[in-house]
């Protein structure tokens, strides 16, 4: 009797674990074409192409060995996309003609014994700041570690009359510095530096802004509700008061189209899969495959900073 | 859809015809000349020229001055009014003849039901009429009662569940006002363990509300042997919570916040302790829990899915009685008595768990709250105070106050070794979250059939939220200790309520009962503050530097929310009711301003041999939301106004019924279809803060979307309420799906809580007088998550950024496993004396059922389909000892 009990009692303890392992019967996707490619005007098309993977595959995905990429425009051949190597050695694609504004492409995709996939978009018209300016006095803060950093209050207008939609933008700061050498008390300049801005803003415009695995910041089409059309920020630049001399900001500010836009939203959305949240579905403007296939205008401006 | 609608026209078509039916075929018009008759002589005159018998005495108009009238064309019965006008007599059309009598007088029997023993007012007493004419009254939420009736001797029959039946002989010769006294029969109070009482029921020809009984929820198995009033309105049809009660009440398909939960008519915005595995009230406090499930009243406003309407006890005006009771994870106590005999009560009840030790039972297991720290603990508190004052027999003032607190803590320690030393970091989080609620009440019987009640109302819920971070460097070089990084973040959402609302209800005749009256509500909301100080080495914890100050997100809105209602409950016909209202609504917010008119219509019939039938409409607008990452109410989870931007969300519902009650046994049948015209979801972003779990509010406005929803239905219940075997076994057939276009690239996807199938099976058995046993399985369709099962990895060419990409297919796209859960429990009762003894010992999840609450997908094991499946409770033993002492 006293036996039973202690089992019943050590079985119980077993038996009451919270967390254990399960076997889900996940559905088998076959592997589809991943396609990811964003255009500007007067630049090549550039492409990266991969095949999709169950979620629980470890190994890279590689590119594929047999791969044709052809874009047209209005259904007529307008250029191929031949395989290259980056400075890292990584596979791309690109393609010899380059990008016309405005102009809607469809690339198409093709590898054996995959289904052919195929996505449109254009480069949306550009619509570009009114202004960037610094605006008001620039400070010096003092950092944690001892070094000072310049704060620099900017200003970036949009014109008053923008489209009632398609307000998709991003934007992207870098700063360049001197970079000095003291050499029997004087200093000598020894070479330019450039970097990317760190910035702060308010809590409600930082909530509207993503960062997304391209090299600008996205900013929510509902920032320009209520008639908002200035972005306020404050770019952070490190700097060592002896040696350094902050020269320039530079601002690339990006139209986008909303198919570049609404991929990189929900991507960033991704972030928050907590749980018990909702997580949102992927955009997806490739037929038949994964990716992503959108342009965007561009512009830069620079601000000289004073010494 | 179409079919449903149909459906709905014929039955509202039947309806009609049956309406018609029950009238007798209408009298002729006529020319009809006749200048200084008497009445007397104008009677005679019509029925010569009409040929229709008409029978009066001629004292029925000896007062009356004589009559001119002419007209052409009009109807007899108007003709016989015009006559008749000046007399104390009426007529009824009988076989074909137009038969005169004296009218009666009508007098007014109203007054309070009250319990014998502790003078406690009685909520939702039947007194019936047991003459040939039937009907009767239900005492209303502060025990009053008002019947008019012509003069005359009545029998009279006063019950109510776990009180002895109390006949009543009543000569109405006058206007009377009456407290009738029940005495509790604690032999029954064992026996029937939920819904209405039978006499209630047949009074109300009707099945909403819900009455949660109280004595059956003290059977029900419950974690730990804590009474839980959420978790027996979850066991009701079409009711569900997520997995083990996390997530608050959905109802018909609807978001937790979406539930009107009143507190002695207060609103309470957090209505759950421990993330919702206990609600905040305390059962030894209550005295009656009402559900509406989508078809609430007009009096009730400001949510759109249902409303839980629960009443505290007034306390014992004639003696002091103590109640103590103490499960596995909290103990309670309550005070009663009379301050002032017979005019003053007091009631007091205190709550306060004991949960560290299943806090740490949890954490080691890696359940669901993932607590990692070896400092953690838990608790929670509650406090109930009610003040009752009988100023005079027709004025009565309440004061009630309850506050709630829980607070939890986690502290976790780590050492990092470098080259350069040893860094110790250390995690500090303190979160506190409670209601607080206050009622200044005045009851007024203005005249017997008039009885007002004006309350100044006050809630507040906020949390708090503290994360600290402080990280030293022990140098291995110097051997000295250093601060390296040292901040604290303060986290605060806050919704505090100040209103004053008055009703009035007017007793007409047993057939006519109209309600009315406004509220004026002002809200504070501080949706999510966020205060972060970095300190710099050396710094005081004081002093903020001015980064940090950029991320300070201080907002404070007001809003202003009035609205005004008339509700009729009117019996036009025998067997037939029609509850009909509308509710006005404004809600002055930032930029904004919205109004609504909601009107409210149900219909029923009572046939014979205990069956019936009834259809509503009912339109719903809600301006209150409650926003957060996870959407499930969690007490982070900020509430906000409507703004320009956050429009009201939008609900109308319609429902159709059958059901059939008689010899201890109820059975209904209803069907639902509820649309959701405008509901809303917030759309998170990964720029989280690491503010404790909390999202950052800011921008709030711009980060919430809107889309439709739809929820369909069957819902089938059948209980049995009397004798030694009682239960109810509740099953709803359901279907939810939401849509947003900003979402799931905006197709339609099942909601969250979005159950095929739930059963509800609910056994209670009496073994002795002093024994009983109860058992409860649940079985449910399994909640819908999301998960991917492809992903890819996007870079674009010469980028230096990489993003795993995760295909969800769609939202919601998989099912968790089925739930099911069987929980079982003994309960006893003993009396000695004046000291009662009650015990309850039992099983939670007795077959230890491994109900997933979420899973995560295994992505670094290479195999197919590996996850790892959380569990929030697992088989917990039972248990409570209550022991009350009457002084």
């Amino acid at each position: 009797m006293r036996k039973s009990t202690h089992v019943l009692l050590v079985a119980t303890l077993l038996l009451a674990s919270c967390a254990r392992d399960l076997q889900i019967d996940l559905p088998d996707e076959p592997a589809r074409i991943v396609v990811v490619s964003h255009f500007t005007t007067g630049e090549p098309f550039q492409a990266n192409v991969t095949l999709s993977q169950p979620v629980y595959a470890v190994d890279d995905e590689g590119t594929p060995a047999s791969v044709d990429i052809t874009v047209s425009n209005g259904g007529q051949f307008y250029t191929r996309l031949l395989r290259k190597l980056d400075d890292r050695g990584k596979i791309f694609f690109e393609s010899s003609a380059v990008v016309r504004p405005e102009t809607p492409y469809t690339i198409t995709v093709e590898i054996g014994g995959y289904p052919r996939v195929q996505a449109t978009s254009s480069v949306p018209p550009f619509n570009g700041l009114e202004s960037f300016r610094v605006l008001d006095s620039i400070r010096i803060e003092n950092l944690a570690d001892g070094k000072k950093a310049l704060r620099i209050p900017l200003e970036l207008k949009l014109p008053n009359l923008l489209p009632v939609t398609g307000r998709y933008y991003a934007f992207n700061l870098r700063h360049e510095k001197y970079v000095y050498e003291i050499i029997n008390g004087q200093k000598v300049f020894d070479y330019p530096e450039e970097a990317d801005t760190y910035f702060v803003t308010d809590g409600p415009t930082l909530s509207l802004l993503n960062n997304i695995a391209e090299p600008v910041v996205l900013v929510n089409e509902n920032f320009w509700n209520d008639n908002r059309r200035k972005l306020y920020l404050d770019a952070i630049i490190p700097f060592n008061p002896a040696t350094d001399e902050v020269k320039r900001i530079f601002l690339e500010w990006r139209t986008l189209s909303e198919d570049f836009y609404r991929y990189h939203l929900s991507l960033a959305r991704q972030g928050t899969n907590q749980p018990l949240s909702d997580p949102d579905a992927v955009f997806n403007n490739v037929i038949n495959g994964y990716g992503n296939f959108s342009g965007y205008s561009v512009s830069a401006d620079t601000l000289i900073i004073p010494n | 859809m179409a079919i449903q609608v149909k459906a709905f026209f014929v039955f509202i078509a039947l309806l009609f015809t049956g309406l018609l039916q029950a009238q007798n075929a209408p009298l002729p018009s006529v020319d009809f000349d006749c200048q200084d008759c008497t009445p007397a002589q104008a009677l005679v005159q019509l029925a010569r020229q009409t040929g229709i018998n008409i029978v009066f005495s001629d004292r029925f108009f000896s007062q009356c001055p004589p009559v001119r009238i002419t007209v052409q064309a009009t109807p007899l019965l108007k003709i016989v009014d015009q006559i008749s006008a000046c007399s104390k007599a009426t007529y009824q059309v009988m076989d074909g003849q137009i038969v005169f009598f004296r009218k009666n007088p009508r007098y007014t029997f109203s007054g309070y039901v009250q319990d014998a023993e502790t003078g406690e007012r009685i909520l939702g007493a039947s007194i019936r009429i047991l003459n040939e004419k039937g009907g009767g009254a239900i005492s209303n939420e502060f025990g009053f009662y008002s019947i008019r009736l012509e003069e005359g001797t009545y029998n009279l029959l006063v019950s109510y569940l776990g009180y002895r039946r109390e006949p009543l002989q009543l000569v109405l010769n006058a206007d009377q006002f009456m407290t009738i006294k029940l005495q509790p029969d604690n032999t029954l109070r064992e026996i029937v363990i939920l819904g209405s009482s039978p006499d209630s029921a047949a009074l109300r020809h009707n099945h909403v509300p819900l009455n949660l009984s109280l004595s059956g929820l003290k059977n029900l198995p419950m974690p730990g042997g804590e009474a839980d009033l959420l978790r027996q309105a979850a066991l009701q049809a079409g009711v569900q919570t997520g997995v083990d009660g996390l997530g608050g009440l959905n109802v018909r398909g609807g978001n937790a916040d979406q539930n009107l939960i009143l507190l002695d008519d207060v609103p309470v915005y957090n209505p759950s302790h421990a993330l919702g595995l206990f609600s905040i009230f305390n059962t030894a406090t209550v005295s009656s829990a009402q559900l509406w499930k989508g078809d609430f009243p007009a009096r009730y406003a400001g949510r759109v899915s249902s409303v839980l309407d629960v009443r505290t006890r007034d306390g014992n005006f004639r003696k002091y009685r103590a109640q103590v009771s103490t499960g596995l994870f909290a103990a309670s106590g309550t005070l009663e008595g009379p301050v002032i005999k017979e005019k003053m009560a007091l009631l007091v009840g205190f709550r306060t768990t004991y949960f560290e030790p299943w806090v740490r039972f949890f954490s080691k297991r890696g359940n669901l709250l993932n607590f990692s720290g070896d400092k953690v603990s838990y608790g929670f508190y509650d406090m109930n105070a009610k003040l009752t004052f009988v100023a005079t027999t027709k004025d009565r003032f309440y004061l009630s106050f309850y506050q709630g607190s829980d607070n939890f803590r986690n502290q976790y320690d780590q050492l990092v070794r470098r080259t350069e030393g040893v860094y110790t970091n250390q995690y500090t989080l303190n979160s506190v979250w409670g209601n607080t609620i206050a009622a200044l009440r005045w009851n007024r019987v203005i005249h017997s059939n008039l009885f007002s009640n004006t309350t100044l109302r006050y809630s507040r819920f906020i949390y708090q939220s503290t994360l600290g971070f402080q990280s030293t460097l022990l140098s291995t070089a110097t051997g000295r200790e250093t601060t390296e990084a040292d901040y604290a973040q303060l986290y605060q959402t806050l919704i505090r309520d100040v209103s004053l609302k008055t009703d009035f209800t007017r007793y007409f005749n047993p057939n006519m009962t109209l309600r009315w009256g406004g509220n004026y509500t002002r809200h504070i909301f501080q949706p999510g503050t966020i205060q972060i100080n970095f300190l710099q080495p050396g710094q005081s914890p004081s002093s903020i530097d001015s980064i940090s100050r950029i991320l300070t997100n201080n907002e404070l809105l007001n809003a202003v929310e009035t609205e005004v209602y008339i509700d009729a409950e009117m019996k036009p016909f025998k067997n037939w009711m029609i509850e009909a209202g509308v509710n006005g609504s404004a809600f002055l917010g930032r930029q904004s301003n919205y109004g609504a008119l909601q009107p409210r219509f149900r219909l029923q019939h009572t046939g014979s041999k205990g069956w019936s039938q009834w259809a509503g409409f009912h339109r719903h607008t809600q301006y209150l939301h409650q926003i957060g990452s996870f959407n499930i109410s969690l007490p982070f989870e900020l509430w906000v106004p409507s703004t320009r931007k956050v429009p009201p969300e939008r609900v109308w519902q319609g429902t159709f019924g059958l059901g059939w009650r008689g010899a201890g046994w109820n059975t209904q049948l209803e069907a639902y279809y509820k649309k959701f015209e405008r509901v809303l979801s917030f759309v998170a972003v990964n720029d989280v803060l690491l503010n404790g779990g909390a999202e950052d509010a800011s921008g709030w406005e711009d980060r919430i979307t809107g889309g439709t929803g739809r929820s369909t239905g069957i819902e089938f219940l059948l209980e049995k309420t009397t004798g030694p075997t009682t239960g109810s076994i509740a099953y709803t057939l359901s279907e939810s799906t939401r849509q947003f276009p900003a979402l799931n690239s905006g197709k339609v996807y099942p909601f969250r809580f979005d159950r095929r199938h739930d059963l509800k099976i609910n056994l209670h058995q009496r073994l002795f007088r002093w024994l009983s046993a109860d058992a409860v399985w649940s079985f449910a369709t399994g909640n819908p998550i999301t998960l991917g099962s492809v992903k890819y990895t996007h870079q674009t060419p010469g980028g230096d950024q990489t993003q795993v990409v995760y295909i969800f297919t769609a939202v919601n796209n998989y099912r968790l496993p089925l739930y099911h859960r069987l929980d079982v429990a003994l309960n006893g009762q003993f009396t000695h004396g004046r000291l009662q003894h009650g015990f309850q010992l039992g099983v939670y999840n007795a077959y230890n059922r491994a109900n997933p609450s979420y899973i995560l997908l295994d992505l670094e094991s290479g195999v197919k389909g590996k996850a790892t499946q959380y569990t929030l409770l697992p088989l917990l033993p039972v248990f409570r000892y209550e022991v009350k002492y009457q002084f």
